[in-house]
């Protein structure tokens, strides 16, 4: 099964064209990198897969289905979970509230007025229980913005997976940490159930090319190459590109 | 694990706060067996701006909606009461009503208009907005009396045995509809409605991406505060007896939102601890003198310099710094 089809993709900015007529897709399962030098449009391609803009032409579809001019909470319904490139939590709440809103999204009583969160004893213990999956329960009391870094890079990956997506994206999950916490979030990476698809923009192409099983390349929101891991480390242009551009 | 009190940036849940509010309400139901109607008119007029204050708080608290115009649901419950009673409807569920459906249906056409800004484009929109109705309410002498406003406003008729037209059978019911209201809005920030907006403040982006309608929960937000800020200014136009283009303007947007400031956005007691300060400070130093707006504007200054997070944050601190 295809988890991921685009199928033409644009997106121009003015005379800037961020993504160019992409195509591409994804299988069921499937773990994608995706490399590229600053600018290649690889967070643009998240934003535009999860609904965050709009792409000036081309079609994308989630599982089958069409979703190219859907709302992001529709994608999300679909099985679409993602990171972000900074971190996008919520400081001044706690680790297990964050969770616990997460959990919440997917559950009916997310408009209830009149009785406490707190009284919704499902939603608290499927939070509980996902910090504890992931080694985070030690902190579920804790405000978010008093963890280290890299404990808020995995809170990140945590709040992505509540509601068990089947296609994720992780942007950058790795950027910034040390190297012992890098080990940190590649475990958690691998130890997903092949159940879910993950597409990786990752910028440590050890890690990024340890965890994939095909690689694809994007240079100026185009598609430059797409392969194995190996293949692409062999592929002279990729080599000039990414490789030989500079770029750390 | 420790209970999950820590999270008390919303003080909702906060034991402290309970306890506080508590014996405010004691001492508040006790004003007018122990004060003259002086103080009980200013003690009435604390609650109605207090629930003024929480209906804003909603928004600009826990919504993260800043407002300059939120004035015109608090003018427009006043107005809206004003001109039934003047047409001779007595009856406070339909005064009550009407004032309730015509401040919603404004909040829900202004969402509409809002909520396409952002920072500080939301404070311009929403000032211009409140004085088109302040301009309708000052121009259109016909319907509104403009810049004379609407004197002679009666108290609706009682309840059963009731009986609102005396000032302290009216005080009891300003006390009701005031401890109600806080109630439900305690219940209402800690309700997952209130959970996913702090969360909307906190990260839109994040609540968004985890499949949360935010529109819905900002716009249903804008309504809920709009509604009772109308109710507070039906219950200001009761008080008072007289409705004037002021209850619409800037002034009591920025007095509401220095309330919040100065209490503790995003609690539950901080814009209540606020306003009570606030009219009483009015009180007293309007008796002193004319430039009450000035000393308003160096409270505003000194706050957002020494205590940016109000009142109830200064509290919090103290509460951790003792052991």
């Amino acid at each position: 099964m295809t988890a991921l089809e685009v199928t033409g993709l644009s997106l121009q900015f003015g005379g800037l064209c961020a993504l160019d007529d992409l195509s591409m897709a994804v299988e069921a399962g499937e773990r994608l990198v995706i490399l590229g030098p600053n600018g290649a449009g690889k967070t643009t391609l998240f934003n535009v897969i999860s609904g965050m803009q709009r792409p000036t032409r081309g079609r994308i579809a989630l599982f089958g289905q069409d979703v190219t001019g859907t709302s992001v909470a529709r994608r999300v319904g679909l099985g679409l979970g993602r990171t972000f490139q900074i971190a996008t939590l919520f400081p001044r709440l706690t680790v297990l509230e964050s969770a616990m809103l997460a959990v919440q999204a997917g559950e009916p009583h997310r408009f209830v007025m009149h009785r406490a969160m707190g009284a919704y004893a499902g939603t608290r213990r499927r939070a509980i229980e996902l910090l504890a999956a992931w080694q985070l329960d030690a902190k579920a009391d804790q405000e978010t913005r008093h963890l280290s870094y890299g404990e808020q890079r995995r809170v990140e990956l945590v709040l992505a997976l509540a509601r068990r997506p089947r296609l994720l994206l992780l942007d950058e999950p790795a950027a910034g940490l040390s190297g012992e916490e890098t080990a940190a979030v590649e475990a958690m990476v691998r130890q997903l159930s092949r159940d879910v698809t993950v597409m990786l923009i990752e910028h440590d192409v050890d890690m990024a090319l340890r965890l994939a099983d095909r690689v694809i390349v994007l240079q100026q929101g185009r598609l430059l190459a797409s392969g194995e891991p190996e293949d692409i480390r062999r592929d002279p242009r990729v080599a000039e590109i990414y490789f030989g551009a500079g770029h750390a | 694990m420790i209970d999950g009190n820590d999270a008390a940036a919303d003080g909702a849940r906060s034991k402290p706060g309970m306890r506080l509010l508590l014996i405010l309400l004691l001492a508040l139901a006790t004003v007018p067996l122990a004060a003259d109607s002086y103080v009980q008119g200013v003690a009435a007029r604390m609650m109605i701006f207090a629930l003024f204050a929480s209906s804003l708080n909603l928004i600009l608290g826990y919504a993260g909606l800043a407002s300059l115009g939120h004035a015109a649901y608090f003018g427009m419950g006043a107005y809206a009461v004003a001109k039934l009673s003047l047409a001779g409807v007595s009856n406070l569920w339909w005064q009550l009503g009407v004032a309730c459906a015509a401040t919603s249906a404004l909040a829900a056409v202004f969402g509409l208009l809002v909520l396409r800004a952002k920072g500080a484009y939301l404070l311009m929109i929403t000032l211009a907005l409140a004085q088109v109705v302040w301009g309708i309410a000052y121009g259109w002498r016909a319907f509104t009396g403009a810049d004379d406003g609407l004197p002679g406003i009666h108290r609706p008729e009682g309840i059963l045995l009731w009986d609102l037209s005396g000032d302290v059978g009216f005080y009891y019911f300003v006390f009701a509809v005031f401890a109600a209201m806080i109630w439900a809005i305690r219940r209402l920030v800690d309700s997952p409605f209130g959970r996913v907006l702090v969360g909307i403040r906190e990260n839109e982006r994040r609540m968004g991406a985890l499949g949360y309608h935010v529109w819905s929960y900002q716009y249903v937000a804008c309504i809920l505060a709009g509604l009772i800020a109308g109710v507070a200014g039906a219950l200001l136009a009761w008080q008072n007896g007289f409705v004037g283009p002021s209850y619409l303007s800037v002034n009591y947007s920025a007095t509401a939102l220095i309330m919040v400031i100065l209490g503790g956005a995003g609690t539950v007691l901080g814009p209540v601890i606020g306003a009570f300060l606030i009219v009483a400070l009015e009180s007293i130093v309007s008796g002193m003198t004319e430039r009450w707006v000035m000393v308003l504007g160096a409270i505003y200054v000194l706050v957002t310099l020494f205590a940016p997070d109000g009142l109830a944050g200064v509290l919090r601190r103290r509460a951790r710094a003792t052991p």
